[in-house]
């Protein structure tokens, strides 16, 4: 009987089926492998493209920065500029013809960083050098703001006491993941970086004395 | 009830002719396979190596921007004090602009006079000294021009003995 079966059929065909089924399902986490590794290259190539652009970026700035960093630094240093402040406004005020009648000073607590410190400054003298005054003081290093003020004026003479505002802020502490791409300024701040290369801060090495001191200058010399 | 076991003769033929087309359509599977697996092979062969030069080239490349850190730092510095100089430049009128644009409304008017300026953030009061009400109402006239003024309120007019005018003037700048 069974003879009769396995002459009568063909098992072959049948066998060589089922192997190449087996095959084709054995096949399958190659090609789950191949897919992945083909997004694998996919992503690489995007973060080889990024880090090339990057480097590109870096290799272009690494000559033209620094001084524009310096400049940066010196418009918002890392610590309180209370004291250059206070001498460029003295400088500006002499270069003005105008009399310093006084200076107050209040720190402020500042958020995200940035500190502040509240100067409020007297000035008197001729009405027309005022404004060139605050023109001048607004484009100093550090950076100072104008925030409020009063000027009065008669005949010809003018008295102004305004606040300005020197800021601060703690330099970054890290830098950012390798793929973060290169910060790039805006145009408003390009534009902010090319008017602060014309700003002027207190000629090197003025020191700062109080103003109409009377006392020795050196109380243990007799 | 007997069952035959044995061939018959049209079931030859048709036996025949479907393990013929089994075995066509098993060698067919064969060949498909083994082309598929070779184009799989090949192309993960392709893939390993695009991936093995792509992660050859980001080494080199991290290695290359971690050895720029200095120009990366600065970079980033500058970027962080051009940005909060900007925000703050932002943050309100500045005194010295309100000084600009009052002088220069009341510059044009020679029978007019800026005795005061007062300013917070926000706020402007000025204090003038008219020759006469035309004067007065020539700078009022002209205060809507300003772009930085949003708005202009006249808050009192005083007449002196010697006969000018005080008039006290509240802007809210924009």
């Amino acid at each position: 009987m069974r003879e009769i079966i396995t002459k009568n059929v063909n098992f072959g065909p049948v066998l060589l089926l089922v192997v190449v089924g087996v095959l084709f399902v054995a096949s399958i986490p190659l090609v789950t492998r191949v897919r992945s590794s083909w997004g694998e290259v996919g992503s690489l190539t995007d973060l080889v493209a990024k880090l090339g652009a990057k480097r590109d970026q870096l290799r272009a700035l690494s000559t033209t920065v620094p001084q524009e960093v310096t400049l940066g630094s010196r418009a918002l240093p890392e610590r309180p500029g209370i004291l250059a402040a206070i001498a460029r406004v003295r400088e500006v005020a002499n270069q003005h013809g105008l009399t310093l009648l006084q200076i107050q000073v209040s720190i402020e607590p500042g958020s995200g960083g940035l500190a502040s410190s509240r100067i409020r400054v007297d000035v008197e003298g001729a009405a027309s050098n005022l404004r060139p005054f605050l023109e001048a003081v607004e484009r100093s290093l550090p950076f100072i703001r104008v925030s409020a003020g009063r000027m009065s004026q008669s005949g010809g003479r003018a008295q102004t006491s305004v606040t300005l505002v020197t800021y601060w802020k703690n330099f970054p502490e890290a830098l950012p993941s390798i793929e973060t791409p290169l910060p790039s300024l805006t145009t408003s701040e390009q534009e902010l970086l090319s008017q602060l290369s014309g700003f002027q801060g207190r000629s090197g090495g003025a020191s700062i004395s109080p103003t109409g001191g009377t006392g020795r200058p050196n109380p243990f010399s007799f | 009830m007997a069952i035959t076991l044995l061939p018959q003769e049209g079931g030859k033929a048709r036996e025949t002719l479907l393990s013929k087309r089994l075995r066509t359509i098993a060698f067919l599977s064969l060949f498909l396979y083994i082309a598929g697996l070779l184009g799989v092979g090949g192309f993960f062969f392709f893939v390993t190596n695009k991936r093995t030069q792509l992660t050859r080239t980001q080494e080199t490349l991290t290695t290359e921007i971690q050895n720029q850190k200095l120009a990366e730092s600065n970079a980033v510095l500058l970027k962080d004090r051009i940005a909060t100089l900007q925000q703050v430049r932002e943050g309100g009128a500045s005194f010295r602009n309100v000084v600009n644009v009052t002088s220069d409304l009341a510059g044009s008017e020679p029978d007019l006079i800026v005795n005061d300026i007062a300013a917070t953030d926000q706020r402007v009061q000025l204090t003038l000294s008219a020759a006469d009400t035309f004067a007065l109402e020539r700078f009022l006239s002209r205060l809507p021009q300003a772009k930085s003024i949003m708005e202009a309120t006249l808050e009192s007019v005083t007449r002196t003995e010697v006969g000018e005018y005080i008039a006290s003037i509240i802007l809210k700048l924009q």
